[in-house]
């Protein structure tokens, strides 16, 4: 069993690793000796306090958030269903198992450009985000059902569980666990998807068009900033949903 | 009365039982070694295997049963692992059933935290209630070795409360003590 941590020794160990990787950082840049090719820490730090005394700026993280979340959410929920068809459908598991796979497989660049031609610029990064999620969620809720356990199913089975009784008691107590920990995985996909279409589909006002700009207009410190941006966003969504799965949880997990 | 006529079984291509007749009576103890099918007999009464051929007539419609593994719900309480079987509104009824096993004060446990033996009585009582609505001929109460992890005190005391109920019961059993206690008629299965 790992030991736990104090709430302050784990703050230090997070201070002093964001030090140490600042001064790495600022090290290679010093080193480059380009802020074009690799800005200072400060440099991006300044850049992002300008940044984010300005309007436009919020309403860039406020359409991404939305567009990412969006899509994060609809690639939750089908995954979860289609899971679910897979395991007590015979013939879906036959249609949808081969089909997942591809989509797990085809490159997301493929995928925005198509969706890019059929849905319209403004829906693609939530598109992008969903289909990435989906197939993360699906594995891990289709291997949790598969390996419910089967004395419990036979216990219900004995005692006349319904099928909706059986759900609420031992299906979804015993993916709960692994649906969370897909949920917090893919949230990471989601963002670096949904960022990707709104940058190449240029989608306005959003991070993904900042970070379009920065690119052309060679503005590094920019492009840093707009980086650290989206991992804030993205860690601050992963704490926000591990800590409903926490409060979910309340009593025991399966 | 429970008839068994000519079943046949086999697991996994073995045959566990090849034209097995039995007539079980309103109290049978089935015993035997390890491995000569007591489980399985207990499992084709309880309809969870289909026989290969032969039938078995007389199961009443509500079959309740303490399996050989407690098969408790992890994430529910004691209290809740007896409520889920039983008609709402059932709390008050799983306290008292709680209650009959000994186990006032341990409702909100969670199974991980609890002894075997705790288990075990959770697992009875679960049984026990579940089916209470009904007269005690229409139920069937299936033991697999019910009381695996009592002390020889607390078999006395839950081998009379499995008694006090008049329920039909198909018990597989080791001890020849546990044997005398349920009483019945006996079968010993050969492998």
């Amino acid at each position: 069993m790992i030991p736990s941590i104090s709430p302050g020794r784990k703050f230090l160990r997070v201070v002093s690793a964001l030090l140490f990787w600042g001064l790495v950082w600022q090290l290679a840049s010093f080193g480059v000796g380009n802020e074009l090719v690799l800005p200072q820490p400060l440099s991006v730090v300044r850049r992002l306090a300008e940044l984010m005394i300005t309007w436009p700026f919020w309403l860039s993280a406020g359409q991404s958030l939305l567009n990412v979340f969006a899509g994060f959410i609809v690639g939750v929920s089908a995954g979860t269903l289609l899971a679910f068809l897979t395991a007590f459908v015979g013939a879906a598991e036959i249609l949808l198992a081969p089909a997942i796979r591809v989509v797990r497989a085809t490159p997301v660049a493929s995928f925005i450009i198509l969706a890019l031609l059929w849905l319209g610029k403004a829906r693609v990064p939530a598109f992008s985000a969903a289909l990435m999620v989906t197939p993360v969620v699906w594995q891990a809720v289709f291997a949790a059902l598969r390996d419910t356990d089967k004395n419990l199913l036979e216990m219900a089975r004995i005692f006349g569980f319904g099928r909706l009784k059986t759900l609420k008691l031992i299906y979804i107590p015993s993916i709960r666990t692994q649906w969370s920990a897909a949920c917090a995985t893919s949230m990471g996909l989601a963002w670096k998807s949904g960022v990707a279409a709104e940058v190449i589909c240029q989608v306005r006002p959003t991070i993904g068009e900042a970070l379009f700009s920065a690119k052309i207009y060679l503005e590094t410190p920019d492009l840093f900033a707009w980086t650290a941006v989206v991992i804030c966003l993205s860690m601050l969504l992963e704490n926000v949903l591990a800590r409903l799965f926490v409060g979910k949880r309340g009593r025991r997990q399966g | 009365m429970i008839n068994i006529e000519s079943l046949s079984f086999a697991h996994g291509g073995k045959p566990v039982f090849d034209g097995l007749n039995l007539s079980l009576g309103h109290k049978t103890c089935i015993t035997g070694p390890s491995g000569c099918g007591k489980t399985t007999l207990l499992r084709l009464l309880a309809g969870l295997l289909k026989p290969r051929s032969g039938a078995i007539t007389g199961v009443p419609d509500r079959v309740s049963m303490v399996f050989q593994e407690d098969r408790l719900l992890p994430w529910r309480t004691a209290l809740e692992n007896i409520a889920v079987v039983l008609p709402t509104p059932a709390e008050k009824k799983a306290e008292e059933w709680l209650g009959l096993v000994e186990l006032d004060g341990l409702g909100g446990s969670y199974p991980d935290s609890m002894s075997g033996g705790q288990k075990r009585r959770v697992a009875l009582a679960r049984a026990l209630a579940f089916g209470g609505e009904l007269p005690p001929g229409g139920r069937l109460l299936i033991l697999d070795e019910p009381f695996k992890g009592f002390d020889p005190e607390l078999t006395v005391r839950m081998a009379s409360l499995i008694l006090s109920q008049d329920i039909p019961i198909v018990a597989a059993l080791h001890a020849p003590e546990e044997m005398e206690l349920l009483g019945g008629d006996l079968v010993r299965l050969m492998c």
